[in-house]
């Protein structure tokens, strides 16, 4: 596997965090004492909250964009971006109220 | 004197005061305000104040401390720089708005009684809304009414405790509360504005719709004055530990699931509300500094998170992380921007963030909880993971987008707005005292750099950041919204209408039609024989005014028919009353 200089650069950050973890030599009296912590936490931190978000709540409580307002499906930027023209004939979905030139 | 003038109606004033100028200039205009208030802010001394005597009580206009002018500080700042951000905009409604909507918080925050503290929150409630009705679209329009509808029901807890209090202790000043149900209305007014933790629904609700300009107002005004009343009203209640680490968990996970860019950093307010709630729950001197800390530096990173998303959106259209992607070819400046800001909430070091967020954990050590520590650990690793990579990964790359995006130019103002908040956010960072001096209670008790911190500081984003790389696909935001606390009220809202509008109406309607139907037959057959032959002989004509009908009497009777009809039916009303 070829590397690239940015994965390069990112691999000796990783090591360098922890060889200063390891360097620190602290007397323990809590968990996050422990020289390493913040690298397990970050890494048992990360896959714990992406299977708790992912994997729990997202089957529960996920619905379609729409499930409250079909007009929810395809938001109408065209007042705030000048990248999508405004709607072409009768003003779909807007109210009358609040706009000038 | 022009250092006893309040600085929030410095803004009011300006509010009225812009639509009088033209055009072309009003957004220039606009800034001139914000930069007055600031130049107030610098003769402020703490101590000052200035009363005023309306009725039988002496309101406080003007309470002036080291917890009132910090956070007077950064409204009048981010104000200025959310002016700087809006100076392309041309809509007199949007900036009458925005200005009013400064110049709210900014009294509260100087305010030393409750009645001059309602009257700016109930200000703020409407200016607001209208930031969101600005979208002009269907949404934004529903959204903005059940954004109003909350407040407002905020805003009378909070003027109920008031009332209450007021009553009990024969004192409208505004100083930390001692318990009883008038405290706890009160918190529960504070606490909508906080977004605790299930009153939270509003903000990812709003926020998402509000205008591109109007949300960056919104991020830093509305929760971070809550922030203030909290840690003045309520510093040291337990119960405000729990519900911090409450909010900081859901906050972040709903932040790693939505789809939305604005939405994700909308419920990540919650998450960074929640170590603000927990420090002033904890109610230590340094817990304290800690949340306003994080609460200043928020308003800073937080808003140029949401500036960056608003230039992907004025660019692109499309606000959906699954719509996006690819665009570092495009926007590469803004990318840099956003990144900026990402570490920044992150707490990566020599960004603003690293010299606030830890004083909250620190605190919390201190007080001798370390459940609460290892969650707010947890919790910083979710802040990385969803606002800090997610987002950027899945908008500047993470494949193309589904529809080709041909991105817009955006306008240098917008650029100047979101670099100036850069230099502050790296400012901060790199130099806190200033920050530091400002905090109630003199220069924290705490040192964020040390080779201890920065070890930290570097291991956990390291680490979280390799296990990102390596579960993007798992990770990729799917084209879907999630369920939140508002499902109570935005799918009861048929319900109710059906059980309570719809049943009266109908009943109003039958029997409407049910007198007037009866009415016309009696007249018609008791005295239009004429039109009662024609009838049987079954031939058809008009009712009235026909040649020989004497149409007044026929109106006169049907009046009185009409009248007996209208008093029996108040008649059973209030029958049905009595019962």
């Amino acid at each position: 596997m070829r590397l690239n200089f940015w994965q390069l650069l990112f691999g000796f950050a990783l090591l360098g965090s922890v060889v200063l973890g390891l360097m620190q030599d602290k007397e323990w009296v809590y968990l996050w004492d422990f020289p390493l912590f913040f690298a397990l936490t970050g890494l048992l931190g990360c896959l714990f909250l992406s299977w708790v978000a992912k994997g729990l709540v997202s089957p529960l409580l996920d619905r379609p964009e729409d499930f409250y307002d079909p007009s929810e499906k395809d938001p109408d930027w065209s007042g705030e971006s000048p990248a999508v023209a405004p709607p072409a004939s009768t003003p779909r979905g807007r109210t009358p109220a609040g706009r000038e030139g | 004197m022009l250092g006893l003038i309040p600085p929030g109606l410095i803004l009011i004033l300006g509010a009225l005061l812009i639509p009088l100028v033209p055009a072309r200039a009003r957004s220039w205009v606009f800034l001139i305000f914000p930069a007055l208030a600031v130049g107030v802010l610098a003769n402020l001394q703490p101590g000052e104040h200035l009363g005023w005597a309306f009725a039988t009580y002496e309101l406080q206009l003007l309470r002036v401390d080291a917890l009132s002018l910090v956070f007077g500080w950064v409204f009048a700042l981010a104000t200025l720089v959310a002016g700087i951000y809006a100076l392309h905009l041309r809509d007199t409604g949007q900036q009458v708005a925005a200005l009013l909507y400064a110049g709210s918080p900014l009294g509260a925050t100087f305010a030393g009684d409750l009645f001059t503290l309602i009257f700016f929150w109930e200000i703020m409630a409407f200016a607001s809304a209208y930031l969101i009705w600005a979208r002009g679209t269907k949404e934004a329009y529903g959204s903005a009414m059940r954004y109003l509808f909350v407040h407002l029901f905020g805003g009378s807890l909070l003027l109920g405790g008031a009332l209450w209090h007021i009553a009990e202790t024969g004192s409208i000043a505004f100083d930390a509360f001692e318990g009883g149900i008038a405290s706890w209305l009160i918190l529960g007014g504070f606490a909508v504005n906080a977004a605790v933790v299930p009153l939270h629904a509003w903000i990812s609700d709003a926020y998402p719709r509000a205008t591109v300009t109007g949300t960056i107002f919104m991020s830093a005004l509305t929760t971070k004055l809550a922030v203030y009343t909290l840690a003045r009203g309520f510093a040291g209640w337990d119960i405000l530990i729990w519900a911090g680490c409450l909010m900081a968990v859901y906050g972040v996970i709903y932040a790693i699931l939505c789809n939305d860019i604005r939405r994700v950093l909308s419920y990540h307010i919650v998450s960074q509300l929640g170590f603000m709630v927990a420090a002033i729950g904890i109610g230590s001197t340094l817990a304290i500094q800690g949340a306003v800390a994080l609460a200043i530096t928020n308003i800073l990173y937080k808003g140029l998170l949401f500036m960056a998303a608003g230039a992907v959106i004025y660019s692109t259209g499309e606000s959906r992380m699954s719509q996006l992607g690819g665009l570092y070819r495009q926007l590469p400046a803004v990318f840099w921007i956003y990144v900026v800001a990402g570490l920044a909430i992150a707490s990566a070091p020599f960004l603003a963030g690293f010299i606030s967020k830890p004083i909250t954990v620190y605190a919390a050590e201190y007080a001798g909880l370390p459940g609460v520590v290892l969650l707010l650990h947890l919790v910083s690793v979710g802040t990385f993971l969803s606002v800090g990579l997610k987002v950027p990964y899945f908008t500047w790359f993470g494949g193309e987008p589904k529809k080709p995006i041909q991105a817009a130019a955006i306008p240098t103002n917008m650029y100047v707005a979101m670099w100036l908040a850069v230099g502050l956010t790296v400012l901060l960072g790199v130099w806190p005292d200033p920050l530091y001096t400002m905090l109630p209670g003199g220069v924290p008790d705490y040192d964020p750099y040390t080779v201890a911190s920065l070890t930290k500081g570097f291991q956990l984003l390291l680490f979280t950041a390799l296990v990102f790389f390596a579960i993007t696909g798992y990770l990729k935001p799917k084209q879907k919204i999630q369920l939140d606390t508002d499902w109570v009220y935005r799918s009861s809202a048929r319900l109710v209408w059906r059980t309570t509008v719809v049943p009266v109406e109908r009943f109003f309607k039958w029997w409407e039609d049910f007198s007037w139907d009866t009415t016309r037959k009696i007249a018609r057959r008791g005295f239009d024989p004429v039109a009662w032959t024609r009838s049987i002989l079954g031939r058809t004509g008009p009712e009235v005014g026909i040649p020989g009908e004497t149409a007044s009497t026929t109106l006169r009777v049907s009046m009185t028919v009409m009248m007996v009809f209208l008093l029996a039916t108040i008649a059973a009303v209030m029958l049905i009353i009595v019962i």
